[in-house]
């Protein structure tokens, strides 16, 4: 099965919030919040930015990467958890406004946080089956809008800032791109529903809920396992990988990762230092990142992981290539 | 009594400190947070050779010193 990522791009508010403005509103200080997340500073979107405009700058960023035209695609993945429709989701809003765009399946996951392995596995599902050649993915988050920026929500609030990111797969491989492919060798993903409450959303005008204890003890755990799974599925080692992709979650969280994966935490991409969690936006904005940054080489082994509501998680394993 | 690898963990989050009574909150006195409570538990496996089940993960279950005590023997069969 051939599954190629080809392109990728992200979109962020311009209004860049760092920790010296947001800390006098949650009634901390700056350095605490970077000291117990990692985050220096967050985008927060302007009155006029909207979650598919955020997202057609991110889809027309990863089309340009890829150098292909809207037209070329056959499938359109979306996923946000502020829709400015319960129905229809953000994706159709997406394919109207890309030029040339024909009339293909343009449609919603409801993710989160997995938005990227989640959109991905079936996108390459839908590759592997026939039914789509080049499949545009993204996910597009705003959520200042909703953040209760006081003093009891701190530790919830200094996490989240606004943006989007998409990328493109396809079952070729690309020719002469600039910037490297990724082959994606494999997919896993897994849901456990008995902590559905413990992290997620209960309305779209409210901002995020979440048992941060309980959160970090499962999502190291699931981590590592996922990890381990995709390791010995591919005969990997922990030193055979080049670089990790995981969701942005928390800095402190992903250097937890680091350790009880084996992997320096050197080889791990991070942007939530710059953008902070933008949810399931923040995981491409990652990719982007680390394919840009023009550390990888042919043949280097990428590992992907994203952990979130439901509890939600999973893994994958690329391949550069090109 | 909590094995001596979980007790020097906790000493060493806590130097300094008056000692821990065994009903206090490890979360309210500081010595452990949402990260090092992970650390803790991974101390407490390596520890016991106990595998801690998903339905367990959650910081209740390791609130107090009274409480690991106690879901340790537990969970050895003691």
């Amino acid at each position: 099965m051939n599954c190629f990522i080809i392109g990728s791009g992200t979109a962020h508010p311009e209004r860049v919030v760092t920790n010296e403005e947001l800390a006098a509103r949650l009634g901390v200080a700056p350095d605490w919040i970077s000291k117990n997340s990692g985050i220096r500073e967050r985008r927060f979107a302007a009155d006029d930015d909207t979650v598919s405009g955020l997202a057609v700058r991110a889809v027309q960023n990863a089309l340009s990467n890829a150098e292909i035209e809207p037209a070329r695609l056959d499938a359109l993945i979306g996923s946000t958890l502020g829709a400015e429709c319960l129905v229809p989701g953000v994706a159709p809003f997406v394919q109207r406004a890309l030029p040339g765009c024909r009339t293909i399946p343009a449609f919603d996951l409801r993710a989160g946080c997995l938005a990227f392995l989640q959109s991905l596995s079936l996108a390459r599902g839908l590759l592997a089956v026939g039914s789509a050649r080049t499949v545009a993915c993204f996910a597009s988050e705003i959520q200042s809008r909703h953040l209760k920026l006081t003093p009891e929500a701190a530790t919830l609030s200094m996490l989240f800032g606004d943006g989007a990111g998409a990328y493109i797969v396809s079952n070729e491989r690309p020719s002469n791109s600039t910037i490297p492919a990724i082959e994606i060798l494999d997919v896993i993903l897994g849901t456990d529903g008995t902590n559905a409450e413990t992290l997620g959303i209960q309305t779209s005008t409210e901002g995020p809920r979440m048992n941060g204890r309980v959160v970090i003890l499962h999502a190291l755990k699931r981590f590592q396992e996922t990890a381990n799974e995709l390791l010995e599925r591919h005969n990997l080692s922990p030193d055979d990988i080049a670089a990790v992709v995981c969701h942005q979650p928390n800095l402190n969280l992903l250097t937890l990762a680091a350790e009880r994966l084996g992997i320096p935490f050197d080889r791990f991409t991070v942007t939530l230092d710059r953008f902070g969690n933008t949810s399931g936006a923040a995981h491409f904005t990652a990719l982007d990142a680390c394919r840009r940054q023009n550390r990888l080489k042919n043949g280097d082994r990428v590992l992907f992981l994203a952990f979130g509501a439901g509890f939600a998680w999973g893994g994958a394993v690329g391949a550069v290539s090109g | 009594m909590l094995p001596i690898q979980v007790t020097n963990f906790l000493n060493e989050r806590n130097a300094g400190a008056p000692a821990i009574p065994a009903d206090a909150s490890l979360f309210d006195t500081g010595v452990l947070d949402s990260f090092s409570l992970a650390e803790f538990i991974t101390v407490i496996e390596d520890a016991t050779g106990i595998s801690i089940p998903d339905a367990d993960l959650n910081p209740e279950t390791f609130e107090t010193i009274a409480k690991t005590e106690a879901y340790i023997a537990r969970a050895l069969g003691a």
